[in-house]
């Protein structure tokens, strides 16, 4: 298990590596002078040269990408092109508050998921196994964005239950807070839920089908055991697997439903960044937000190992 | 055998039946829709639906269902070209990385994890924010975006038959590296190619909608449904109509593609079906 956490561990630099390169290349994605975007056309030429100079891009690219991954060894993304703040220090204040709209999404997803996928597996071919795996197909069709403009249609504007926009954060008023996270969170967790229930629904199914359990119910042990003892643990896995791959729906959604309810996350910095062209933010920003989710991925392969001790053991 | 079983599967057959409304409402929009889903009408401004407009109308009184009908164009434009582009590309590297192994296979699976590590909406939102506003952009960085998801199909199916009798005899006999990716390594891995890039289709239209939600996809005052969803969120209370019809164009079409595509893989992969 050791070597196994190791491995894994070591197997993110490579692509952290990578993942640098392509982020630092994004400015040279802009077509054209990337200054003269950002500056605008009729700038003075001293102060096209000031900026690029202070972008690092009268360099050459290879000098450019070493000084630019050397910073950000030091935790250095560099400054804020409009408010000449270190984006490190931007991205690090408004980051919990995407991480908590994520993490609250994700609670909210498997509390809804994990129940309705047992029920429905253990219901098979019955109608509450159909309606739930109608309503499955029905979300993951659903944009969460539009989930999140309809729930305050009814939530907000003709209920007046919660708030519409902004954000209190729970460390500071648990309750109020609160308040404020229902509507990120259901809008977010509505198609991650619908996933991960087919998942654990399928998966629960084929355990079920399992000799083991076969045995266990023929020697007159509780159904009620079998599922949560034996049959949840070894159908957790897969489960496990398509939560990791849905992070990134749940980072990426967070990013957009920030800019809907007007959360002041690392979203709202990015559109803010995007529309002052304040490239150094943008690129920070993408960084951090993939380095989350690069480790995340990596922590959920090894809590998939601790499910499935086989895994430890993959040479692959 | 395939066509026989995919008529079976009420599930396929729902699918393709919204997929073959969508083709066939994208070809024939201008002829069936009622008005000029661009004309600018003062007077008519955010009407609510009635017998003279279906779905209503926008802040700038064009009929929404005409804008919709004419959205769909762009919706399965992007979402099907921007796919085929990352398959192709995909296909070819995959292949490229499983046939030869060694470094050159390192390689291309390093730079397809490291696409993949991104979440994909937030690098389509970076991508887009640097490249600019526009259709052609917008495949680009979808396609760009999912190359490693068939890069990866194709790589194991190449890994998985490489070292099979009949590929070594083949070879022996003197095929070429094409003949052989071509015609023994691409027909294994069609079934689950085909399922990917169907379910990919609708990924690629939801990212479109929201990256044109927010001001970074389709440039107004084309009729995305994205770009119609982000003149309804400001509309909100006034005329929600023009955020709940637009919403339920994207949900149908992503329906569609989801479904054709579980259905194909129940189809073509029985064993996966529960």
């Amino acid at each position: 298990m050791k070597k196994y956490v190791i491995r894994r561990l070591v197997s993110v630099i490579p692509v952290l590596w990578l993942v640098s390169v392509l982020v630092f290349g994004l400015i040279h994605l802009v077509p054209g002078d990337p200054v003269l975007v950002i500056l605008g056309t009729t700038a003075e030429k001293d102060q096209v040269e000031a900026m690029r100079h202070k972008l690092g891009l009268d360099r050459p690219i290879l000098v450019q990408y070493g000084t630019w991954v050397s910073g950000l060894l030091r935790g250095d993304l560099g400054h804020s092109i409009i408010s000449d703040e270190p984006v490190m220090e931007m991205i690090l204040r408004r980051m919990p508050v995407t991480l908590t709209v994520a993490a609250a999404a994700l609670l909210l997803s498997l509390s809804i998921s994990i129940p309705t996928g047992i029920l429905s597996a253990l219901r098979h071919n019955t109608y509450t196994d159909y309606v739930f795996m109608g309503l499955v197909i029905l979300a993951v069709s659903m944009p969460s964005f539009w989930l999140a403009l309809l729930f305050i249609l009814l939530f907000s504007v003709e209920l007046k239950l919660l708030p519409m926009m902004g954000y209190v954060s729970i460390f500071t008023d648990f309750w109020e807070g609160l308040r404020y996270l229902v509507l990120p969170a259901m809008s977010l967790a509505f198609i991650l839920a619908a996933l991960v229930a087919r998942m654990t629904r399928s998966s629960m199914l084929e355990v079920l089908r399992e000799d083991y359990i076969v045995t266990a119910l023929s020697k007159g042990t509780p159904r009620r055991f079998i599922v949560f003892k034996h049959a949840l643990k070894n159908a957790f896995a897969p489960v496990l697997t398509i939560i990791g791959f849905q992070i990134g729906f749940l980072l990426g959604g967070t990013v957009v439903i920030e800019d809907i309810y007007s959360i002041p996350g690392v979203g709202r910095l990015i559109f803010t960044a995007i529309t002052n062209r304040d490239y150094p933010v943008v690129q920070g920003c993408i960084l951090m937000v993939t380095i989350v989710y690069v480790f995340v991925n990596a922590a959920v392969d090894l809590a998939y190992a601790y499910f499935d001790p086989r895994v430890s053991f993959d040479k692959k | 055998m395939f066509a026989k079983r995919f008529f079976r599967n009420k599930l396929s057959l729902f699918g393709l039946a919204i997929v073959v409304i969508l083709v066939l409402v994208s070809f024939l929009a201008s002829y069936i829709q009622p008005y000029d889903p661009l004309k600018i009408s003062i007077s008519t401004r955010t009407q609510a639906p009635s017998k003279t407009h279906t779905f209503g109308t926008d802040h700038f009184g064009r009929d929404i269902f005409s804008r919709i009908l004419s959205g769909a164009k762009i919706s399965l434009t992007v979402g099907i070209v921007s796919v085929a582009l990352g398959a192709f590309i995909g296909i070819i590297l995959g292949a490229i990385g499983g046939y030869f192994g060694g470094w050159i296979d390192y390689s291309i699976t390093l730079v397809m994890d490291a696409i993949i590590s991104f979440p994909a909406t937030l690098l389509a939102i970076g991508l887009m924010s640097v490249m600019g506003l526009g259709v052609t952009n917008i495949i680009i960085a979808l396609g760009f975006i999912g190359i490693p998801h068939y890069g990866r199909i194709m790589r194991g199916a190449v890994l998985s038959i490489r070292e099979k009798e009949y590929v070594e005899a083949a070879r022996a006999s003197g095929s070429g590296h094409l003949k052989l990716l071509l015609i023994h390594v691409l027909p294994n891995a069609m079934a689950p190619l085909i399922v990917v890039t169907t379910i990919g289709v609708a990924n690629a239209i939801l990212i479109e909608a929201a990256l044109s939600f927010l001001g970074l996809g389709v440039p107004p005052p084309a009729p995305s449904w994205g770009n119609m969803l982000a003149d309804g969120r400001n509309f909100l209370i006034q005329a929600p109509w023009m955020t709940i019809f637009p919403g339920l164009a994207i949900s149908f079409t992503v329906l569609g593609f989801n479904t054709l595509g579980d259905g194909l893989r129940d189809v073509l992969d029985p064993k996966l079906k529960q």
